[in-house]
């Protein structure tokens, strides 16, 4: 294509598309925004279009931010207004060094919010929070988990959201989580999580080789197998891959964590013997992956 | 015997260098064996039968392209220098797909037919299967399931290390050059890798599947195929990839939990301003407004590398911006309407270091004195076999002209398929 | 589900009761350095944030009951190494506990503010267990500068002030600014570039004797097997501490980082060969053999025979006990660890050990030389 002819044609594009957007570029007076957001008798709508323009270089006026952490920390104002301040600040958040000087205010607004009855809001600030490995949030959690009265939200996803925090304190709930079968969500949950715990390794072991045990825990527990103790993994694997009476999907799954971990069975014809038989796509799939595959391990000598 | 050509691309013989884009790549081609000619030998340089992508030829850097090249081989082994680049809309899919063929302008007869590839950053949504799979094993091996040195990159974009990159002007200088060091490190497993763009101003029904991104399960975990690399993906040792869009993928454009979408690309690259009013409207929206339209990993910036999305959202990010060059003609470094801060850190109207054009950038650098983080674990930045550019410590200047449309200047081996070289 | 928040709660109760005596009866100030442990049951099996926050509230009590020479190693390692806004706002606190304020505290208290310069947050030390928004919030800046105003101004760290005001100057609040100004406005002006020599508490460690065990094996980097004494006798060696999941950069990279430095100097100085580098982690089961290459390499260590990453594959309780190790762990991973540097003589014997402060790669060198018996050689370099 004629690099002109495509700017002309770009061009005109802009031209159609962009025009109305064009305002979205252009701040509206930082003042008249405020005066705005903060009036709780303007019509949401008006307001609402008033956190859409201040939202523009938001960071630049410190009226602003302090407009939209008002009404989000409002209890009695509008949820869609509220929400909207939350996704105006959520947004600026990432010029981090612009948004830096009202990071602790920002952060104090959020825990706040943690008791707001508006469940929406409140479920959406407590991921915010666990993203910051903030400990007052892991401590709710936790005391959610153990007092489902008191929960900020279901198990599985509380385990979910101390789990941003590698260090966070849920590894002697992640197994009693594994150990249980009533719920197959939270265990898988807690698997992954615990799959980060060296001292796991054996539980993982036991569970892949346990043809009694949930396909999905099994799966699991292979990929994790695989990143604690690739050699244990490798052997425990082959047998499983080559074994035709085994799930096709965990098989393939196992192929796959092989292709591009570290450690290969020292089988070489592994890839053939599993073609030969194939049932499933997947399956056919990953063992020609594994065939193509070089151990990964080869590749980390580029660094420095 | 016949007559034997050799052919420099990018300054060497070897495959590695064989790696086009549509900017302007120097070849030079000399008779190695003249096979009893004594007359220089007339050729034709054009695009090889049968390839999947096309070339063009030109005989400087910012000269008219074509085609295909006439040019006298001297048979003493002078070398003929020209330029040989992809046709804009017209790039590669597979490794040597393409060929550099010369032929003989007497006989007819093909001298030579040296297989390239074009190699182009392009829309994650119209990938071909094969490269969408040839960048999810590049990608899940160089992590290794948190072995490899995926860790360094998410190492370089953590909390101590967020003033360097985020929230002033050099935002899209250093991610820039993030993009691309992961880049060579990808190609360095497979060299037809490039890191694909997810458009995120328009829906992706082809991106977020269990065959690539993953779909959304009900646990909040990507769910993969068994056979896709990611089904593997594991960081810091945890398994998976925790990532709810709030919009959905495969009929809307993103946006976030309430319904705010990203701006879309017409209002990016058509924005007329300078630079510097530019970057920071840009860099929360829609860049921000990219990242918050899902709960997860992506949604913040200490995690967000834990997702491989992230690249892919952030390709898009820069392709904003070549785009926005290429639509402003903003490709000049000394052009206050390229990027405002054109000194050094320490220097008169100079902003923090690591910022100004001039200022080379950290981790690459290796610097770790006030105010830069106490430590940079991802240094050197890598070399190319198809550029030695920009160096192993790359200044926020050397990110700007890409495509090596200045004087002197040379391309950094990457280019999108939406965004054309057009020398003035 | 468990007893978990039973014996939680317990153990903090316990921390609550003796900070409230101490409060009672500041002459107890002494009995608050053992809740600092690491090692200390009270945070086997807690989180990192909540060992931050238990640390934070007894290391705050300093600025009440008054901060003694044993509690000052704690306090300076975080306003030095810190990372989370909590626990330096207390250590900044504490620092008001000084009898004698003095101005070389001043140098760590900047080195604070370029530490949590990028991630302050709103903290609270109106209880153990603080429920929020927290009806007297603070800062660790505002709490820094706190802590500024108390140990007073000199020169050198005007200028320092100045630097800090300059890298973070859109990322300070307003009342921050404002703040540095009138300190910055208050100091002795000058040329003089560094600050009074801070005062570096002797932080060493409590052990001695001979290091030797028949029952630790280790794999290093490239996935060699050895024994303790293999590595260990015949020359003198380096051993740091650092597991590659460390989240606060001050530490284990920069740890990793140093030891980089220090293999340049051996090289300088003539001791490559002569002492060996060994950085050992806290987290053996997880930093496997390339776990640990990527992290050493990426940090600029040239692995050798006598250069390595080591973990121990079997002995690893013996290894904490051995070198009394400054660690907590949540799980298997670390929840809390301190800076940890020893020097073993080429008989196992420590010869000399950094803790909790940083250590400088030269000053290393200068004992390696000494031991060696190149000290001439090391110290005229």
């Amino acid at each position: 294509m004629d690099p002109e002819e495509y700017r002309r044609q770009y061009a005109t594009e802009i031209a159609q598309v962009a025009g109305p957007d064009q305002a979205a570029m252009t701040a509206m007076e930082p003042d008249a925004a405020v005066a705005l957001i903060g009036d709780t008798g303007t019509a949401v709508d008006l307001r609402l279009a008033a956190i859409d323009a201040a939202r523009f270089d938001a960071t630049s006026h410190p009226e602003v931010i302090a407009s939209l952490l008002a009404v989000l920390g409002n209890r009695a104002d509008e949820p869609a207004v509220r929400r909207a301040a939350l996704g105006a600040l959520r947004e600026n958040t990432f010029r981090v060094a612009a948004f830096r000087q009202y990071a602790p205010d920002y952060l104090n607004t959020l825990r706040g919010i943690l008791d707001d009855p508006n469940q929406q809001l409140r479920e959406r600030v407590v991921e915010v929070l666990a993203l910051e490995n903030d400990e007052y949030t892991q401590r709710r959690l936790l005391d959610g988990l153990e007092n489902p009265e008191v929960a900020l939200v279901a198990p599985q996803r509380a385990l979910q959201l101390l789990g941003y925090d590698l260090h966070a304190e849920h590894y002697e709930l992640l197994r009693d989580f594994a150990g249980q079968d009533t719920d197959p969500a939270a265990r898988n949950t807690a698997l992954r999580l615990l799959a980060a715990d060296g001292a796991s390794a054996d539980l993982f072991a036991r569970i892949l080789q346990d043809r009694s045990q949930d396909l999905g825990a099994r799966a699991l527990s292979g990929v994790a197998l695989s990143s604690l103790a690739p050699a244990e993994f490798s052997s425990v694997a082959e047998e499983i891959v080559l074994d035709d009476t085994d799930d096709d999907d965990l098989r393939a799954t196992l192929l796959t964590a092989l292709s591009h971990g570290t450690a290969r069975p020292e089988r070489a014809d592994l890839a053939e013997r599993v073609l030969a038989h194939a049932s499933t796509p997947e399956l056919t799939r990953a063992a020609e992956q594994y065939a193509q595959a070089a151990p990964a391990e080869a590749e980390e000598t580029t660094d420095g | 015997m016949a007559i034997g050509l050799e052919l420099t691309i990018n300054d060497t013989t070897d495959q590695g260098g064989r790696y086009l884009t549509w900017a302007a790549t120097p070849c030079q081609l000399r008779v190695s064996a003249p096979d009893g000619a004594v007359q220089p030998i007339p050729v034709t340089i054009s695009t090889g039968a049968g390839s999947r992508g096309r070339l063009e030829f030109r005989m400087s850097r910012d000269g008219q392209a074509a085609g295909q090249l006439r040019a006298e081989l001297p048979v003493d082994g002078e070398a003929v220098a020209f330029f040989v680049s992809g046709r804009f809309g017209s790039p590669s899919v597979d490794d040597g797909d393409t060929h550099i063929e010369i032929r003989n302008r007497d006989t007819g007869a093909v001298l030579s037919s040296v297989p390239v590839m074009v190699r182009i950053r392009k829309n994650a949504n119209l990938l071909r299967p094969a490269e969408r799979d040839r960048f999810l094993s590049a990608i899940a091996r160089l992590n290794n399931q948190g072995q490899g040195l995926y860790q360094n990159y998410r190492d370089t974009h953590v909390d101590n290390t967020r003033l360097e990159a985020h929230g002033r002007h050099g935002f899209l200088p250093w991610h820039r050059a993030y993009l691309l060091d992961l880049e060579r490190e990808l190609q360095r497993i497979d060299p037809a890798v490039t890191i694909p763009y997810w458009r995120f101003d328009q829906p992706a029904p082809n991106v977020f599947t269990a065959a690539f991104l993953g779909t959304t399960g009900t646990s909040g975990f990507a769910r993969f195929l068994p056979s896709n690399p990611l089904r593997v993906w594991t960081t810091d040792g945890q398994i998976g990839i925790l990532r709810r869009p709030f919009f959905e993928p495969g009929t809307s454009a993103a946006h976030d939990d309430n319904g705010q979408r990203v701006r879309r690309e017409a209002v990016i690259v058509g924005f007329r301003g300078p630079f510097s009013t530019l970057t920071g409207p840009f860099e929360s929206n829609p860049h921000g407004s990219a990242h918050d339209s899902f709960s997860g990993h992506v949604s913040a910036i200490g995690s967000a590398v834990r997702d491989p999305l992230f690249f892919l959202l952030h390709c898009n990010v820069d392709r904003l911006w070549a785009k926005w060059q290429w639509f402003n003609r903003r490709f000049d470094p000394q052009d206050p309407g390229t990027y405002q801060f054109n000194g050094a850190a320490g220097t008169a109207n100079a902003t923090r270091i690591g910022h100004n054009l001039r200022d080379t950038m950290w981790p690459w650098n290796g610097d770790t004195r006030n105010p830069r983080p106490a430590t940079a674990p991802r240094t050197p930045f890598p070399d190319s076999p198809v550029t030695h550019l920009p160096g192993p410590a790359p200044t926020v200047g050397s990110m700007i002209d890409f495509q090596g449309l200045g004087p002197d200047a040379h391309h950094l081996g990457f280019d999108y398929d939406d965004v054309p070289y057009q020398p003035e | 589900m468990d007893s978990g928040a039973g014996a939680r709660t317990a153990s903090e109760d316990r921390v609550a009761d003796v900070v409230r005596a101490v409060r009672a009866d500041p002459e107890q100030r002494e009995s608050l350095i053992d809740l600092l442990r690491e090692d200390s049951p009270l945070y086997d099996g807690r989180g990192a944030g909540a060992t931050a926050r238990i640390r934070a509230w007894v290391i705050a009590t300093f600025a009440d009951v008054g901060l003694p020479d044993s509690g000052l190693p704690y306090v300076l390692e975080e306003l030095e190494s810190g990372r989370e806004p909590l626990l330096v706002a207390a250590a900044a606190r504490a620092v008001r506990g000084r009898a004698e304020p003095s101005p070389s505290l001043a140098g760590f208290l900047v080195r604070a503010l370029r530490n949590v310069g990028d991630r302050d947050d709103t903290v609270t030390f109106e209880a153990l267990r603080p429920r929020w928004p927290a009806q007297q919030p603070t800062t660790a800046a505002r709490e820094i500068l706190a802590g500024l105003r108390h140990v007073g101004v000199d020169a050198g760290t005007r200028a320092e002030l100045v630097a800090v005001r300059s890298a973070y100057a859109d990322a300070l609040p307003p009342d921050i600014h404002q703040s540095l100004d009138e300190l910055i406005g208050a100091a002795p002006p000058g040329h003089c570039c560094a600050p009074a020599a801070a005062a570096r508490p002797e932080a060493g460690h409590p052990v001695a004797g001979r290091m030797s065990s028949p029952d630790i094996v280790w794999e290093d980097q490239d996935g060699a097997r050895l024994g303790f004494d293999d590595f260990f006798l015949g020359m003198p060696s380096v051993v740091a501490f650092f597991y590659t999941r460390c989240g606060n950069p001050n530490k284990c990279s920069l740890t990793v980082t140093q030891l980089a430095a220090l293999q340049r100097l051996f090289a300088e100085r003539g001791l490559t060969g002569a002492a060996r580098i060994a950085a050992v982690t806290y987290d053996p089961a997880y930093d496997l053999p390339g776990r640990m290459r990527r992290y050493g390499q990426s940090r600029g260590l040239a692995f050798g025979p006598h250069v390595r990453m080591l973990r121990a594959t079997s002995g690893h309780l013996e290894v904490r006990r051995l070198f009394a190790l400054r660690v907590g762990y949540t799980g298997s991973l670390v929840n809390r660890h301190a800076i940890e540097l020893f020097l073993l003589d080429g008989n196992g014997g420590v010869a000399h050990t950094w803790s909790r402060l940083r250590w400088e790669p030269a000053e290393v060198t200068a004992r390696v030389a000494a031991l060696t018996g190149t000290c001439r050689t090391a110290l005229s370099g």
